[in-house]
């Protein structure tokens, strides 16, 4: 399928919003994000010509800025561990405020302070809509694991917004 | 609920343990944030590059005429070696050259592009041969010069694509492993 670079550039201008707002959860560092965003849509450039168009494009390309996202953040907490490296939860806090106005400050604080594993499954099915079994299937673990960090993650959750 | 929400079936199997104030909290949150600078143009910078055509091998008669000048490269280096060694007789022999490629200016992009090709093999070539070249010590420099050129060629990779985060992220990874002083581990 071949599309032109004016309809590649409508089709970003059209979810880079959405992309950016996986990535940033997902990271929790903006400058990362925005790599990651940049990332996503030079796959889905490269990728497009295979888009098979049995899913819808929007699907898809959710589909690959998650992958991205999820890569981005597995190759930093490699390097963080390597380099015992902290996120910036306050800087955060300030880039979610002014990139997504009306946003819940308390939740996406709470969200952000939860451990690795806990936080991607809570962002995947809160947030980005996807069944457990999805997630599981995704992370390459099994369904009850992600159920009980599901589980775990509310009970921290509600701890860390009380 | 989004449509995309509705597809991959949100809290169809979170039964367990639900939570309809916090699933409330969550189905208000943003979907959508707005990043601080306009990423297109970085993005339209990459696939243009993947685009641009890559580069070709010299033709054989350029590669033919560039063999003599290597050769009178590698010559002046060891004749040089020699004559110090004579000068000043002691029993170190000079040193050895580590690569014997000619550094000149390209003429054209072209020219360029195969020099940087040529380095390279060489640059690989040069770490293929450290592990028998003499002991640990050896070694080590050896590894540290190597260490320092990779970070050199990384540099001058984010000057040609500011914006490239590719670039960006071989030359953060380069350099924090020789602060942290870790065996590098370059994943791209």
């Amino acid at each position: 399928m071949q599309h032109s670079r004016a309809e590649f550039e409508a089709l970003y201008r059209e979810h880079y919003r959405r992309v950016y707002a996986i990535a940033l959860r997902f990271t929790r560092d903006p400058d990362r994000a925005e790599e990651i965003v940049q990332d996503a849509f030079v796959r889905v450039w490269r990728s497009l010509p295979s888009f098979n168009g049995n899913s819808r494009l929007s699907t898809w390309l959710h589909s690959v800025a998650v992958n991205a996202a999820l890569d981005g953040v597995r190759s930093r907490a490699r390097r963080e561990a390597r380099l015992d490296r902290e996120v910036d939860l306050d800087r955060y806090a300030t880039e979610v405020g002014r990139a997504m106005p009306g946003a819940d400050l308390d939740l996406e604080r709470a969200v952000a302070g939860l451990p690795d594993g806990a936080r991607e499954i809570v962002i995947l099915h809160y947030i980005e809509g996807y069944a457990c079994a999805e997630i599981a299937e995704r992370l390459g673990i099994a369904e009850g694991t992600v159920k009980s960090q599901l589980h775990r993650a509310r009970r921290l959750l509600k701890e860390a917004m009380a | 609920m989004s449509e995309m929400d509705r597809e991959h079936g949100i809290g169809a199997d979170s039964e367990s343990g639900r939570d309809p104030e916090l699933e409330a909290r969550f189905e208000r949150a943003p979907r959508e944030a707005d990043p601080a600078r306009d990423l297109w143009p970085a993005i339209v910078r990459t696939i243009d590059g993947d685009a641009a055509p890559r580069p070709v091998p010299l033709p054989d008669r350029r590669r033919f005429a560039a063999v003599p000048l290597r050769a009178a490269a590698a010559v002046i280096v060891f004749a040089s070696g020699v004559l110090v060694g004579q000068r000043w007789g002691g029993s170190t022999p000079a040193p050895e050259p580590v690569l014997d490629v000619p550094v000149g200016r390209a003429a054209d992009p072209l020219a360029a592009a195969a020099e940087v090709q040529r380095a390279g093999s060489a640059y690989v070539s040069a770490l293929s041969r450290l592990d028998a070249s003499g002991g640990p010590l050896e070694r080590d420099q050896g590894v540290d010069a190597a260490l320092s050129a990779l970070q050199g060629a990384a540099y001058e990779l984010v000057r040609l694509r500011p914006d490239d985060p590719q670039a960006g992220r071989i030359l953060y990874t380069v350099s924090e492993a020789r602060a942290s002083g870790d065996a590098p581990t370059v994943r791209f």
